[in-house]
C-alpha cells in the first residue's frame, strides 16, 4: 500500500464522520450529499500526492473538503437560485424564537434539521467558519484552514455562539417566525 | 443560560452525530477517475469536432460560392465566432487540465483564496474579451448572413428575424453581465474580508 493510500485511510478514520457532517451542511438532498461526499473522498485521496506535512492532517483534510464542497455548490443549479447570506444578515433578518428547555432541544432531531437549514442558507465563507466551529476547532485553527486572521475568526465565533444560543436552544419554534 | 452553555450544547449535539463510515477504496477511486476522464474526453471530442466542422462549412461557402458582399462579411464573422468559441473552450480546458494535474491545490490553498479564484474564473467567463469577441462575431455573423436571403421576402419576416437577432444578443449581454456583477460582488466581499484580515478587524 502506498503512502498516499495510508494517508487517505488515516484521514478518513479520523475525520470521516466530520466529512459526512460537512457534506450534509452543503447539500440537503441525500443523493446530492452522497455525490459530494464521493467527490470529497476522491479529491482527498488525490491531494495526498502533494501532502508535505507543512500543516496538520486535520487542516489539510478540512481544506480539501471545504474547497471541493464550495466548487460543488457553485456548480449546483439549486444554489444559484438561493440568495446566500452572511451570518450577520441572517441574524438581523430573523429574530430568535422563544426558548424551551435545553434537554428538549438536545433530544430533538428537529433542532439538528433546523441547524442544517440555517447553515445551508449561509454564504460559503461563513458556512465554513460555522461548521469548523461546530467541529470543535478554535479560532487559530479556523484561521489556518480558511485563510482569515484568528482575530477575525474569534469575532465571527462570538457571533455564531450568540446565534446558536439564542436560536437553537428551543426545540423547534423557528417555523412560527 | 449563558451564551457559551447554549452554543456548547448545540456543538455537542453536532459532534454526537455519527457518520456511516463511508470509505472508498483507492482502486475504486482510480476506476471512478478514469470514468470521469473518459466522459470529459467524449465531450471534448464532440465540441472539437462540431465547431471546426461548422467553421469549415462556412469557410467553404465564403471561399467557393458566389455571395453578396454583406453575406460574405456574415460568413467571415461566423467563421471567426466559431474559432473564438473553440479557442475559449481550449483555454478553459487547458486550465482545467492544469488544475487536475495539480491535485494537491485544494489542500495547499486556504478556503478564502480558493473561493475567490472560483469566483474570478466565473466572472471572467461572463465578461471580457473572449465573451465580446464570441458574441459580436456570432450575432453579427448571423445578422449579415440572414440579410441577403431575406431580401426577396416581405419586409415583415425580415424585420422580425433581424429584431430577434438583436433581442437575443441583448438578452445574452444583459444575462452575462448580471452574472458577472454577482460574482464581482462576491469577490468584493472576499477582498473586504482579506482587507479586514490585514487590518486585524472585522468589516
Amino acid at each position: 500500500m502506498s503512502a498516499q493510500d495510508d494517508l487517505y485511510r488515516k484521514a478518513v478514520n479520523e475525520y470521516g464522520a466530520a466529512l459526512e457532517r460537512l457534506a450534509r451542511a452543503y447539500e440537503a438532498g441525500p443523493e446530492d450529499r452522497r455525490d459530494l461526499l464521493q467527490e470529497i473522498h476522491i479529491a482527498l485521496w488525490r491531494s495526498f500526492t502533494g501532502f508535505d506535512e507543512r500543516c496538520s492532517l486535520r487542516t489539510w483534510a478540512y481544506r480539501v473538503a471545504h474547497n471541493i464542497a464550495v466548487t460543488h455548490i457553485c456548480r449546483s443549479r439549486k444554489t444559484k437560485k438561493l440568495n446566500l447570506l452572511s451570518i450577520e444578515e441572517l441574524e438581523e433578518s430573523e429574530k430568535p424564537a422563544a426558548s424551551q428547555s435545553v434537554a428538549m432541544a438536545v433530544e430533538s432531531q428537529l433542532l439538528l434539521r433546523q441547524l442544517y437549514e440555517f447553515i445551508q442558507r449561509l454564504n460559503p465563507p461563513d458556512r465554513q467558519i460555522i461548521t469548523l466551529y461546530l467541529e470543535g476547532l478554535d479560532a487559530a485553527s479556523i484561521g489556518e484552514i480558511t485563510g482569515i486572521s484568528p482575530g477575525y475568526a474569534a469575532t465571527k465565533i462570538h457571533r455564531i455562539k450568540r446565534i446558536l444560543a439564542e436560536r437553537f436552544r428551543s426545540g423547534g419554534n423557528d417555523d412560527n417566525r | 443560560m449563558t451564551t457559551d452553555n447554549g452554543s456548547d450544547t448545540v456543538r455537542a449535539l453536532w459532534q454526537k452525530q455519527r457518520g456511516s463510515s463511508f470509505l472508498m477504496e483507492p482502486e475504486e477511486i482510480q476506476k471512478r477517475l478514469s470514468r470521469v476522464q473518459a466522459n470529459l474526453r467524449d465531450v471534448r471530442i464532440a465540441i472539437y469536432a462540431l465547431c471546426p466542422a461548422m467553421a469549415i462549412w462556412f469557410a467553404y461557402q465564403l471561399t467557393f460560392t458566389t455571395q453578396a458582399i454583406i453575406m460574405r462579411v456574415g460568413l467571415l464573422l461566423l467563421v471567426l465566432g466559431l474559432s473564438f468559441w473553440v479557442g475559449q473552450f481550449w483555454l478553459d480546458n487547458r486550465d482545467r487540465r492544469k488544475a487536475l494535474m495539480k491535485s494537491d491545490a485544494a489542500g495547499q490553498t486556504s478556503c478564502l483564496e480558493f473561493y475567490r479564484a472560483e469566483m474570478v474564473r466565473r466572472r471572467n467567463f461572463n465578461r471580457g474579451g473572449w465573451f465580446w469577441s464570441r458574441l459580436l462575431a456570432l450575432y453579427a455573423g448571423l445578422f449579415f448572413t440572414a440579410w441577403e436571403p431575406l431580401r426577396g421576402s416581405d419586409a415583415a419576416p425580415r424585420t422580425i428575424s433581424l429584431l430577434m437577432v438583436f433581442i437575443l444578443a441583448a438578452v445574452t449581454v444583459w444575462g452575462s453581465y448580471r452574472y458577472a456583477r454577482k460574482f464581482q460582488q462576491k469577490i468584493d466581499d472576499i477582498d473586504a474580508m482579506q482587507g479586514a484580515n490585514r487590518a486585524g478587524g472585522v468589516p
